[in-house]
């Protein structure tokens, strides 16, 4: 096959410049501190959540409590853990250049989708859980 | 000693020609600015024609015609 010089001369200049439109850049930019907005967002929901069953199962030992305590601790580490294994890779460009800030663009939307309907699936799982624990604050002789 | 530092002059050359691209790009209507920055950024055709939502042989055809329009614009002088 004949080669094209001509695209191939272009693909050069083209990919020689290292330029990142000022727009994409400060899209991603954004992006980054969404992300970490977010992350100190779900610490404070992990501390207030977790830490709160935890303090009321210590308040009131009974069993209802400390399984309600742990039920939470196991929603918010599957949170974490599909936190921390979806957001690989996506807080920094490998390279500065306009293909990988599209890439990395393009890789956060991909990731923000795969978010919601985990997001939906575990919210799903806890309201379920919600409605049927047969946990209810101790009456009052 | 040999001097190993690039040629200046070389250099330039280059920088404008990519940036004589790049504003020829940039002047190209969307339909064919898209294909175009695709094929630059080292797509293939199937891969284009997915992201575009486009046939092969659309992507092939607006492609033609994106090049044509390209070349003339890089010969316009700015």
């Amino acid at each position: 096959m004949k080669p094209d010089l001509e695209l191939e001369a272009w693909r050069d200049q083209w990919q020689a410049d290292t330029q990142v439109p000022a727009d994409l850049r400060r899209k991603v930019a954004r992006e980054s501190r969404n992300l970490r907005l977010l992350l100190g967002l779900e610490v404070l929901v992990t501390l207030v959540m977790g830490g709160g069953s935890t303090l009321w199962a210590a308040i009131e030992p009974r069993t209802e409590m400390v399984v309600l305590a742990a039920a939470v601790w196991l929603f918010l580490g599957a949170a974490w853990t599909f936190a921390a294994i979806s957001r690989r890779g996506i807080w920094s460009p490998a390279a500065v250049s306009t293909a990988e800030f599209l890439d990395l663009s393009i890789r956060r939307c991909r990731k923000k989708l795969l978010s919601a309907a985990f997001g939906a699936g575990l919210y799903f799982v806890e309201t379920a859980f919600c409605l049927t624990y047969p946990c209810r604050p101790s009456s009052s002789p | 000693m040999a001097d190993t530092a690039p040629n200046p002059e070389a250099g330039l050359a280059r920088e404008q020609q990519g940036a004589r691209l790049r504003r020829a790009v940039h002047g190209l209507p969307l339909l064919y600015r898209q294909v175009v920055t695709l094929l630059l950024e080292g797509m293939e055709y199937d891969e284009m024609a997915q992201v575009l939502g486009i046939s092969e042989s659309n992507v092939g055809a607006r492609l033609s015609r994106a090049r044509q329009m390209l070349r003339e614009l890089m010969e316009v002088p700015r």
